[in-house]
């Protein structure tokens, strides 16, 4: 199996939840 | 430490695919863009239209009164209708505390700028889910009747049986809790039990590994069998009706999409994997958000409530993304492991739950 079917998609909500926790800090952090 | 073990002691040695069928492409240019660019071309068009220019990070959007970037925005429906569709439920219960915490959307006009968002985001786990065999209609029928009758009855109870719906919410917050750790909790020792297992496995069973097959094998008033894979379900139709009746009053009379409720009554009681409940939670979730849609914008008013207008735009950009977001989760969940899959439901089910029990629980300590 490749990378992407292997780790890449079985663990992509955690890589999905970290971009967006990642986003809100910056968002947090330029905005508020 | 090694991550590829154990399944082919759980489900056999089952062919797998090596990569991403190259339809899936096809499926995205021809089906999902032209949608994708229409719904934020619409954004735009309905900002300039109602406000002479385009809000953004620069100058705020009127109704919700905060400045974000249109970027954001749609970011916001891509990733909580992806994890959200990969559990079978539409965006709300991440969108709706995001929104309000991190932007600071915080009057009035958010619930229904989030039912914007949450009316049309799992249409886009529909058409995937369909394509990836994850769909029937027989399993979803009864469930879905018993949510729009649900949906119809809700409102008006919102007056009688639910004039303390504060304490209501809690006694729901203290139960999804529960449920959550109980999910959690089976997700482990499943994991411990079986290993690794993936919908591309149950999916393989049938000699498309990339497609799942839920036939029914029989169907009447009474009762519904279906098969995939290996496994064969008998469930009361009668039984499913309720199910939906119960959670369509109760998502109806609090005003709150109903999947949050229904996906994890389906992983406790049904024992169904989330591979295959997508079938039925999907079509519930888009009938009961427009059963709600309708009740909020006719039947409501008729009771002397007030509608109050969405942030048409904002609603519109954060709905491509999350269309995107939910038709992404479908074609990636059959390669995600159900005990991951069960975690994020368990998470999902927390967040639900902790959010109504610090609400009734806040005021006392402030």
């Amino acid at each position: 199996m490749s990378f992407v079917t292997r780790v890449l998609l079985p663990y992509s909500p955690f890589i999905v939840l970290a971009a967006a926790a990642t986003i809100a800090a910056f968002h947090v952090n330029y905005y508020w | 430490m090694s991550v590829n073990i154990t399944t082919e002691t759980a489900l056999g040695s089952a062919p797998r695919p090596a990569f991403i069928p190259a339809s899936i492409g096809k499926e995205f240019l021809r089906q999902q863009l032209p949608i994708l660019l229409s719904l934020i071309t619409l954004g735009f068009a309905v900002a300039w239209f109602q406000y002479g220019y385009i809000p953004g990070g620069d100058r705020p959007f009127p109704i919700a009164g905060i400045q974000v970037p249109v970027w954001h925005i749609i970011w916001i429906g891509v990733w909580t209708g992806f994890t959200m569709a990969l559990v079978g439920e539409a965006s709300g219960i991440f969108a709706l505390p995001y929104t309000i915490s991190i932007l600071r959307f915080v009057n009035a006009h958010v619930s229904p700028t989030m039912l914007v968002l949450t009316c049309i985001n799992p249409i886009g786990a529909l058409m995937g889910f369909r394509r990836s065999g994850q769909w029937n209609l027989n399993l979803a029928a009864a469930v879905c009747l018993g949510g729009v009758a649900g949906g119809l009855i809700g409102p008006f109870l919102r007056a009688s049986v639910l004039s303390n719906a504060e304490t209501f919410r809690f006694a729901i917050g203290l139960m999804l809790t529960f449920v959550a750790l109980h999910l959690s909790y089976h997700a482990v020792v499943d994991y411990m039990r079986h290993g690794r297992v993936l919908g591309v496995d149950i999916a393989g069973k049938g000699g498309r590994p990339d497609k799942i097959s839920i036939e029914t094998v029989s169907f009447t008033f009474l009762s519904i069998k279906i098969r995939w894979g290996n496994e064969t379900r008998q469930y009361s139709n009668v039984a499913l009706f309720l199910t939906g009746l119960g959670v369509g009053i109760i998502a109806s009379a609090l005003g709150v999409g109903g999947g949050f409720l229904l996906v994890p009554i389906f992983a406790v009681f049904y024992r169904l994997p989330l591979y295959i409940m997508v079938a039925a939670t999907i079509p519930f979730v888009i009938t009961l958000s427009f059963t709600g849609l309708v009740t909020y914008s006719a039947i409501l008013p008729l009771l002397g409530g007030t509608a109050i207008t969405p942030e048409w735009s904002f609603g519109l950009f954060a709905a491509s993304g999350g269309m995107f977001g939910a038709w992404c989760a479908s074609k990636v969940q059959l390669y995600v492991p159900s005990h991951l899959l069960n975690l994020m439901l368990g998470s999902v089910t927390a967040v639900a739950g902790m959010y109504y029990v610090v609400r009734y629980l806040a005021p006392m300590f402030l």
